[in-house]
């Protein structure tokens, strides 16, 4: 399951949860655990995208609004990838 | 009697032993460590037990203190029993602790807390066949209502006065790596570690390159040599490995060698190993959970289908984006409207009231022909912004702007942008300037410049406002809508390219892939769509009383003096005239060159410039879009369009560009690119509307 998620990060291909669970062929759930895992391993990282501004753009982060300009998005996206030491580990197959 | 309580952080530990040991607690810090230590007494009949509270941990791999305290704790103290703690919520989390416990310790018990919370979600654990496949007791618990507790106890007591250890299961992995592991066993089996530790545990982490484990043999190994050298006569103890009296290397060293030459580094071992756990749980699972409808997809699934589908997923999203443009311009057109007459009117009654007053002729102009002009023709646009916010808003809340973003990155792979680098550009449809500063979650150097030299090629918000009035003005109703779309085409396109034609100047490495957290979808509600709307509305104002105001008065001033002269006699019309020659090709006069170059500084400040230039307030009754439609043709207005959505971006963009990059040269290059790519872009679509029979 967690080489199999591994491969398929690798593939340079993104996915939603769903797919990568799909794919795998496991529940959700059962994928979160693993992602937590791995990363705790240290083969791949949560990261989350929000939008940065700089100290004179007055970045509120209470409202998660832009104040400087104001038409900043609060949206923020979550998502795993790879880290150089999982990128380097499933870039070498064992014999 | 001694009984360690183990399990993942909140599984509801502290409970059980807060209620266990009451207040006969000792609490301070593990030797050399910041972790805090909880150990309590407790009194069950003649027996007196010892309950160390473990720090909660999700594995005991040697990553963080929590887990090797726990492990070292394990191995060296020796509990008579473990209590394992497991959220029946989340069992398949769970159990992966469990396994590596039961690797370690030869006496488990595990309590299944969190049984009520497990039926609401609608799983059903069936402790029987859980205990059967583990070969472990269990004991249902609710730590929360402080149920089973005292029979979690009373278990791990009979087990700890158990003669013999159980025999809990034993995790099978591939034959290949089963190998591997007996040949380090056979290796291990005669060193005095063997006595202390379990073998097969012992064999796992020595291929893993365990560095704790690694850390010990040296210490041993030291302690042995110095023992020698001071011609002790004691005996070294059962501290020290004989076997490495005198030699440098760990035991096992030569195969682990002989290992990684075949490609089995200490990470493949640490992947395999877990990976195996994880399928050995995913096969034990059905055997004693049940999950209510666990195959049915959830209607985010459902919806998700056809949203994210690479067939149908681009024409739901143009869909919703020609569905966001025309209720923008058809909804807000009879508000704009009404903003504009009542502009010209408040004009009107202020100049009157100059009038009376007195007031010298050239303040009455700039009220007139500069602030209502210039501040009244951005103004006329607000109902049509806010309702794009509105729209914007609702996209996001309903959950629609993350699979949107999710999907033109799938678009992007083709051009072999970075994942991570689509995201800025979503940003940049909100701002170019924090766009550009969120490329700093990328690593790698050439891919954060090459998304800040492309951002700016994404329409931001006041871009899309400006454009969205000269298409409201010369494309009414739902052209508007599909001329939108189409410079979003064009912008996309251009993104492409400038991907492609970017990634060989500055040669970037391959992309990478990641995995998405997308959001349950839900009904928006009205104060999440309002309050966001409101606030992006308030700034857009704000903006226009503060710095258009200023760019306004300026831009008056320029086409004002010298006065009684004709307009393109003004300096501003000088400053245009010096421009023509750039603008000729393009079929522009030179009133929209004057415009674009103080488009510069703001882009709002574009559309207040051509409010100035056209003279809206010298006909009260004309609006800028009345004024603009008079002066330029449909074609003219694209183009005008095509080069104001791709030419360089403000002067903010340009200077945060300059601050993340570090490079006057890059800085210069993306200025000099974007005027290029505008000028080539805006020259292609006049001269092919010119040759299609367009005026």
């Amino acid at each position: 399951m967690l080489t199999s998620i591994m491969k398929i990060l690798a593939r340079k291909e993104s996915l939603s949860m769903t797919q990568l669970a799909h794919e795998v062929g496991c529940s959700v759930r059962e994928l979160e655990s693993a992602l937590e895992q791995m990363e705790h391993m240290g083969y791949i990282r949560n990261e989350q995208f929000t939008q940065s501004c700089s100290s004179s753009c007055g970045h509120e982060r209470e409202s998660s609004r832009c104040e400087g300009c104001g038409f900043a998005s609060s949206e923020t996206y979550t998502f795993w990838v790879l880290t150089e030491r999982g990128e380097t580990m499933v870039g070498t197959e064992p014999n | 009697m001694k009984i360690a309580l183990i399990g993942n952080p909140n599984v509801g530990k502290s409970t059980v032993f807060n209620v266990l040991t009451g207040s006969n607690q000792q609490v301070g810090n593990w030797a050399g460590k910041t972790v805090e230590r909880k150990s309590g007494l407790i009194q069950r009949a003649n027996l007196e037990i010892e309950l160390i509270d473990l720090p909660g941990t999700y594995s005991l791999t040697a990553y963080s203190q929590e887990e090797i305290i726990t492990r070292e704790y394990i191995l060296r103290e020796k509990p008579d029993v473990v209590m394992a703690m497991v959220d029946a919520s989340n069992i398949e989390r769970n159990l992966y602790l469990v396994l590596q416990v039961l690797e370690l310790a030869p006496r488990v018990v595990i309590g299944l807390n969190m049984m009520d919370l497990a039926q609401a979600a609608g799983i059903t654990i069936r402790t029987v066949e859980l205990a059967r496949a583990l070969n472990v007791p269990v004991v249902e618990i609710v730590a929360a209502k402080g149920k089973g507790i005292e029979e979690f106890l009373t278990e791990a007591i009979r087990v700890g006065q158990l003669e013999q250890n159980l025999s809990a299961v034993e995790v099978s992995y591939p034959e290949a790596l089963e190998h591997k592991i007996q040949a380090m066993e056979a290796l291990l089996v005669n060193t005095t570690w063997a006595t202390k530790y379990p073998l097969r545990w012992l064999a796992l982490k020595r291929l893993e390159r365990d560095p704790e484990i690694g850390q010990e043999w040296k210490i041993n190994t030291s302690q042995s040599q110095k023992s020698k050298n001071s011609d002790s006569c004691c005996d070294s103890g059962d501290t020290v490995s004989y076997e490495l009296q005198g030699q440098g290397e760990l035991p096992g060293e030569a195969l682990l060698r002989s290992y990684e030459a075949e490609g089995w580094s200490k990470d493949h071992f640490e992947m395999a190993f877990a990976d195996a756990k994880y399928k050995y749980i995913s096969q034990i699972l059905p055997k004693f959970r049940t999950h209510e409808n666990p195959a049915k997809p959830t209607w985010t699934d459902q919806i998700d289908r056809w949203v994210l589908s690479p067939i149908w997923g681009y024409p739901m999203m143009l869909a919703v984006l020609a569905v966001v443009f025309w209720g923008s311009f058809v909804a807000s057109a009879p508000i704009g409207d009404a903003v504009s007459q009542g502009m010209a009117w408040a004009s009107d009654v202020v100049v009157s009231l100059l009038q009376w007053g007195h007031v010298p002729d050239f303040v009455q102009s700039l009220v007139r022909d500069g602030i209502f002009a210039g501040v009244g023709a951005v103004l006329a646009f607000v109902p049509q912004i806010a309702i794009f916010f509105a729209f914007f808003s609702f996209m996001q809340d309903s959950g629609y702007l993350a699979r949107a973003a999710f999907l033109g990155d799938r678009f992007m792979q083709l051009m072999g942008l970075h994942g991570k680098s689509f995201f800025s550009l979503v940003s940049g449809f909100g701002c170019n300037v924090p766009g550009i500063m969120a490329t700093r979650t990328l690593e790698d150097p050439k891919d954060r410049l090459i998304t800040m030299l492309i951002n700016p090629l994404i329409p931001c918000v006041p871009r899309l406002g400006v454009m969205s009035a000269v298409v409201a003005a010369f494309f009414p109703g739902t052209w508007g809508s599909v001329v939108m779309l189409s410079l979003l085409f064009i912008s996309m396109v251009l993104v492409m390219f400038s991907a492609l034609f970017l990634r060989r100047v500055v040669k970037q490495t391959e992309r990478s892939a990641f995995v998405m957290e997308l959001p349950l979808y839900h009904v928006p509600t009205l104060r999440n769509v309002l309050i966001p709307t409101w606030h992006k509305t308030y700034s857009f104002l704000k903006r226009a009383w503060t710095f258009i105001l200023v760019a306004s008065i300026v831009v008056w001033v320029l086409s004002s003096y010298p006065q009684g002269v004709p307009m393109n006699a003004t300096w501003a019309g000088k400053m245009g005239g010096l421009l023509a020659f750039v603008g000729m090709p393009l079929g522009f006069d030179w009133r929209i060159m004057v415009a674009i170059v103080f488009g510069f500084t703001a882009k709002e400040t574009t559309l207040s410039t051509l409010g100035i230039l056209y003279g809206v307030a010298a006909d009260a009754s004309q609006s800028i879009a009345q004024a603009m439609t008079g002066a330029m043709t449909p074609l003219r207005a694209y183009t005008f369009l095509v080069v104001y959505m791709l030419y360089i971006p403000c002067l903010a963009s340009v200077i945060t560009t300059y601050k993340e990059s570090g490079s006057l040269g890059w800085t210069s290059f993306g200025i000099a690119y974007n005027l290029i790519l505008s000028f080539v872009a805006g020259w292609i679509v006049f001269h092919g509307g010119l040759a299609l029979g367009f005026q």
